[in-house]
């Protein structure tokens, strides 16, 4: 009787417990997270022949460059950005890098009139990255805005000022140079003035810098290569004052690279003999790199001789592996040219300067060490790294 | 059945708020301050200010509002104009939209979508679900109406699935949320809508970190006069009070029913317990002690309280669905629109049923069960002894009643909005009246017996006498009777009184023939405006003597919303408010001379003000004191309202827009000529509400029913909980004396005597139960009327007792107990004495 009883009432016990774990069953699911992945920069610069808006202009043959309004926004092509990069020593010899970028795309090529002070046809995208490199921090920030009647983001030609909100690059007079350039963000802030030591680069065919054999399939292209540039960055309540060279890349263009490519490495060198040396490198999909890669070295006096693919020798030394995205970049190289007499090794100042944001791509500051027509060089630069993937 | 009940209310309720809280947060996202500019919104300057030169990054603009479409007259169109590029942080929905994701959602990647939504012009985005209720395809447009603005938009894709699924966790209830948005771009809403220049709000998200105060401070300082920074939280607190009460009034409704259930099952068990005394005293007398008799008690006990548990959770369920829609419709007509609520069955809801059921269970076996074990084998076997034993209790339990009872009053003297309290103090009072019934019951029949004396029947002395004595089985089926009847009648004199007040508030209040008012198409009414040039018509019509014009605006304020409502009136209109403190010429000279209101009732009762006193209220000319000349009595809004002069209004808030008009006739039955020529001058697009003095009466009422329906449920359902208690007391009793039946047949007493007997004596308990119930109704009522609802409403109003309502109750009591002594009757009636003789 007893031993029956208690079966009953663990027979019971295991009903109930089996009532209420049913019963809370359903919320202990937890709801699933959003895992976005962005694309990368290709996707803006690439187009699908069926998709793609033909109302834009293609770059076909090399123009006549005219500043100072090939310094403003150029809306009947695709995609444009203003580039600057630099790397910047305090007076206590603290090494900083630094990158403010701005990106121009057109959503289409045929803008409606319409009433709304918020309506647009153009998308600006800013990226804003300060790696402290003594203390192995690196701080980077993204956004969008729309460009429109307001205000919020946009660029002009005369006088100079390209702007995402209060992220901005402006001529502090009436000439293009001196630029004052300002990022702010809740903790960080930079805010430079840079001067030329050089005039501006056409790169490529006088500024026309084909990206493959398809004709349209190409960019206009310029750069300055080194501008001093002196200021203060502000972290966390502290004011320090650096110094240093910065380097600006302009580029516009309407569906430039081809569906083959899977990416490019980018290096953006500025070297102690007064030389700066721009090299891209572009990766197929199907592991080979394209004969376009091309670049340029500059000699202190403004001479630039053109790199061509089949004379430079890009290795990789070293990689790095992400451990917050687990892609893998290269951040050691070895840029050699027999012809050239270049040999140089170029090496991430810190490993993490992975840019994740919308899209994730790697650009950081890099020094440089090796030798120029055997003169021993040094240098510091930026290098990019798109397109890879985990 | 409590259980069914405890739980089909606790879900209903649940689901509904869960439905409005969930609508609120899906579209409030993240947000946890805005910034408001009053009707005219804020001007768009204003977000250039934060963004370019503060450097606000949680920051992002909105313009919101609510349309029509008349090809689909069922559906409302919530339109939510975002800047998506801002908009990712705030809310699930839009960051799903992403610009860098190639993702293809029917064919076309985010970022087609995001440059179409962009750069074409009255382009939009709604959920699958809903395109496909309204059978459009992607490419196909919609009229949709704001207004007096009718504007074709384009739907260019599906508000993308996985933001649906993410929101908790839930696809279904997601999706329903968002099934009422039209998403589009910011420029497209200011385009659509005609704002251009304005937005309805900007959003911020605030830190909740030691910089928030600074930070808030920062912007403040910024903002332009008539703009205003305020948290999110007070608004949803004030959303939160309001629902609050209501969430309350239902759970005391339920609280009730299982009390009652309760005893249902208490008296079930003592009952199957008595019956089986002879069994268990011969268990006993061969030697089973007294704990394993108990012991077997509790277990067939738990078996049934499960069982009944079980049942009582599907039967909640089922009942869950049918109150959920009441529910909803009511928060429906009282807050904010929104279109579906799915029932969501919530583990925490049956679980509390599940536990109350098995408490209740365990608790009513308690009593009979340590009856069984003291009991002595052999007293057992004789029923007399509960019944001496509980009669001696009797006058214990009316003391017990007193002393609970004065507890309650006393709480009630505690002044405190706190409305628990007043349920609480509700709930004592209810059940030491409770206590007193058996007692009353049991001497009124007595005293009935020996009052009548001789001039009565035997048939009627047995009746009564056996209603004395029989208060051990039926005691706790009249406890409950009475109380499900007495909340009956406290329910619905309050519910009497309720609507006598609002009809005569109606009829007050509503002076002008003719309404016309725009519907509200957006969240401070910003955009609901008439046409200067269609009133000025409205004016030129044959038959109108005159016309005032009206302007009711939502003011968001730190202390949430107010609804502000600007009139140009005849002084007889003004008149016609019913002030209930104030001095209504002063305050008609004070109204159209300096800055200064009148308040309605529930305002000044929730915020604590009265006539004399200031309050601040936000203008365009920056904050402002405004003196409160009065308070008058109103029910058309529970959180209060504040009336202004129009004149004094446009000043304040720069706004001359009108939202309704009330046109007065001349002298003599015009109202259907005039109603026929407005037929012809408005527009057919213009979703304007036209409505005469009559028809704003009836559907003024016709919402009071409907936010009633709920009530009326519940009651019936009390009252059937309570009915199937004292059915089965009485077939207990009935049964149990089914011996003594046979006897009476057999010494000659017919069929039908038999049925007359029975008849009366149930017919006496009913009769007795339906007395006592009036006092405790009418006591409940007192409580309803002029505690719980002033408190949880702030309206004050008369007590309506109607006879009518007195002769229900009592006839419900009389017919319960009737019909529940039906089926014994006819067993008894029906049973060959010689076959209930031979049992023995």
């Amino acid at each position: 009787m007893i031993t029956h009883k208690k079966k009953f009432t663990a027979a019971l016990l295991s009903v109930l417990i089996a009532l209420v774990i049913g019963l809370l069953w359903p919320q202990s699911q937890a709801p699933q997270g959003t895992n976005q992945t962005g694309s990368d920069f290709l996707d803006m610069l690439r187009g699908d022949i069926r998709t793609m808006d033909q109302g834009f202009k293609r770059v076909i043959s090399p123009r006549t460059f005219q500043f100072p309004d090939d310094h403003g926004p150029h809306p009947d092509y695709k995609t444009e950005w203003w580039y600057f990069t630099g790397n910047l020593k305090s007076t206590a010899g603290q090494h900083f890098g630094y990158q403010l970028t701005f990106f121009r795309e057109s959503l289409t090529s045929e803008e409606i009139p319409r009433q709304s002070a918020w309506s647009t046809a153009h998308v600006y995208m800013a990226h804003f990255a300060l790696t402290d490199i003594d203390n192995g921090e690196f701080y980077h920030f993204g956004r969008f805005s729309r460009a429109s009647k307001l205000g919020l983001a946009g660029a002009q030609a005369k006088p100079f000022r390209v702007w995402l909100e209060d992220w901005s690059v402006q001529s502090s007079g009436t000439d293009f140079f001196p630029l004052r350039l300002t990022a702010t963000t809740q903790n960080i802030a930079v805010s430079l003035l840079l001067n030329p030591a050089k005039s501006l680069i056409l790169q490529g065919d006088k500024g026309l810098s084909q990206k493959s054999e398809q004709v349209g399939q190409a960019s206009y292209y310029y750069s300055a290569t080194r501008m001093a540039s002196r200021g203060r960055i502000q972290r966390a309540g502290e004011v320090i004052e650096v110094r240093g060279l910065s380097w600006l890349d302009r580029e516009w263009s309407s569906y430039a690279l081809g569906d083959d490519l899977a990416g490019w490495d980018w290096f953006a060198l500025q070297l102690s003999n007064g030389a700066d040396l721009m090299y891209y490198q572009l990766r197929k999909k199907d592991g080979s790199t394209s004969a376009y890669s091309k670049g340029n070295l500059i000699s202190e006096k403004g001479q630039s001789t053109p790199l061509v693919f089949e004379q430079i020798q890009l290795s990789i030394l070293n990689t790095w592996q992400s451990p917050s995205t687990g892609i893998r970049y290269p951040i050691h190289w070895k840029i050699f040219s027999a012809q050239q007499r270049i040999d140089l090794e170029v090496k991430a100042v810190m490993l993490d300067q992975e840019m994740k944001l919308t899209p994730i791509y790697w650009e950081g500051a890099v020094e440089v060490k090796g030798r120029i027509k055997n003169e021993p060089v040094t240098g510091r630069g930026y290098l990019e790294l798109s397109g890879y993937k985990p | 059945m409590g259980v069914a009940v405890v739980i089909a209310v606790d879900l209903a309720n649940a689901s509904a708020l869960q439905a409005f809280e969930r609508a609120n947060q899906v579209i409030k996202g993240k947000t946890t301050h805005h910034i408001v500019g009053g009707p005219k919104g804020v001007d768009e300057k204003v977000y250039l200010e934060l963004r370019l030169k503060q450097g606000v990054r949680q920051s992002t603009p909105i313009i919101e509002a609510i349309g029509k479409s008349k090809d689909f007259p069922a559906y409302t169109f919530k339109l939510i104009g975002i800047d998506r590029f801002t908009d990712g942080a705030f809310r699930n929905f839009s960051s799903s939209i992403n610009l860098s994701d190639e993702n293809s959602h029917n064919g076309q990647s985010n970022r087609t979508i995001i440059t179409r939504l962009l750069t074409e012009p009255f382009s939009l985005l709604m959920t699958k679900t809903r395109a496909q209720a309204l059978s459009l395809n992607i490419g196909d447009s919609i009229n949709i109406t704001f207004g007096d603005r009718t504007q074709v938009f384009n739907l260019i894709a599906y508000i993308p699935q996985t933001s649906v699924q993410n929101i908790s966790g839930s696809h279904s209830q997601g999706s329903s949320v968002l099934d009422d948005l039209i998403l589009t771009d910011i420029s497209t809403a200011q385009e659509s809508l005609g704002l251009i220049g304005r937005l309805s709000r900007i959003e911020l998200i605030i830190a909740n970190d030691e910089n928030r105060l600074s930070d808030m401070a920062k912007i403040e300082a910024s903002l332009p006069e008539g703009s205003l920074l305020i948290s999110v939280q007070s608004d949803n607190d004030a959303l939160a009070e309001m629902s609050n009460a209501f969430r309350t009034n239902l759970s005391a409704m339920s609280l009730l029913a299982l009390m009652v259930g309760a005893f249902i099952i208490y008296n079930g068990m003592s009952f199957s317990v008595v019956q089986r005394r002879e069994l268990f005293s011969t268990l006993r007398v061969l030697g089973a002690t007294g704990e394993e008799i108990s012991r077997i008690i509790y277990i067939e006990a738990l078996v049934l309280g499960i069982i009944g548990t079980a049942l009582g959770c599907v039967l909640g369920i089922i009942l869950g669905y049918g109150l959920t829609d009441i529910v909803t419709r009511t928060m429906n007509d009282l807050y904010l629109s929104f279109n579906h609520s799915n029932m969501s069955i919530s583990s925490v809801s049956l679980l509390k049923g599940v536990l109350l059921g098995l408490v209740a269970t365990s608790v009513a076996i308690i009593l009979p069960a340590a009856e069984v074990r003291k009991t002595r084998p052999h007293i057992a076997l004789c029923r007399m002894t509960i019944e001496q034993r509980v009669k001696k209790q009797l006058p214990l339990l009316v003391k017990l009643g007193l002393l609970i009872m004065f507890i309650g009053v006393l709480i009630l003297l505690i002044p405190s909005h706190h409305l628990a309290l007043s349920f609480i103090a509700l709930f004592l009072l209810v059940i030491g009246y409770s206590l007193f019934v058996p007692q009353i019951i049991t001497s009124s029949a007595i005293r009935l017996r020996h009052l009548l004396g001789n001039k009565i029947g035997t048939k009627t002395v047995m009746a009564l006498n056996s209603v004395a004595r029989s208060v051990s089985r039926t005691g706790i089926a009249m406890v409950a009777l009475s109380i499900a009847v007495a909340t009956t009648l406290g329910v619905s004199i309050m519910i009497e009184s309720f609507r006598g007040a609002v009809t005569h508030w109606i009829e007050q209040s509503i002076r002008a023939d003719i309404h016309i008012s725009v519907p509200r198409i957006d969240e401070h009414l910003t955009l609901s405006k008439l046409d200067p040039g269609f009133i000025e018509k409205l004016s030129q019509l044959e038959h109108v003597k005159a016309l005032s014009k009206g302007r009711r605006t939502i003011l968001q304020t730190h202390n949430g919303e107010v609804d502000l409502i600007a009139f140009d009136l005849p002084e007889d209109d003004f008149f016609a408010f019913k002030f209930i403190a104030g001095e209504r010429k002063k305050a008609w000279q004070a109204f159209n001379q300096r800055a200064a209101v009148i308040v309605s009732e529930p305002y000044a009762f929730r915020h604590g003000v009265s006539n004399g006193d200031h309050i601040q209220l936000p203008t365009h000319l920056g904050i402002t004191l405004f003196e409160i000349v009065g308070v008058y009595s109103d029910y058309s809004s529970e959180r209060g309202r504040v009336v202004i002069s129009r004149e004094h209004y446009q000043h304040y808030w720069q706004d001359d827009g009108v939202s309704s008009v009330g046109l007065y006739l001349q002298d003599g039955s015009y109202e259907q000529a005039v109603l026929k020529e407005l037929g012809q001058i408005i527009p057919a697009d213009l979703p304007l509400s036209i409505n005469s003095k009559t028809a704003i009466h009836q559907a003024t009422l016709k919402v009071f029913d409907r936010t009633f329906a709920i009530t009326d449920v519940l009651r019936i359902l009390t009252v059937g909980v309570a009915f199937i208690g004292i059915l089965s007391a009485l077939l207990a009793l009935q049964l149990e004396r089914a011996r003594e039946f046979a006897v009476l047949r057999a010494v000659g007493l017919t069929p039908g005597d038999l049925w007359k007997l029975v008849s009366l004596e149930t017919g006496f308990l009913g009769a007795f139960i339906g007395l006592i119930s009036l006092p405790l109704g009418l006591l409940l009522s007192l409580v309803l009327v002029h505690v719980i609802n002033r408190r949880s409403f702030g309206w004050s109003m008369d007590i309506i007792i109607s006879s009518p309502q007195l002769i229900n109750a009592l006839m419900l009591a009389l017919l319960a107990a009737l019909l529940a002594g039906l089926y014994p009757a006819y067993r008894m009636a029906n049973t060959p004495p010689s076959l209930a003789l031979k049992a023995e």
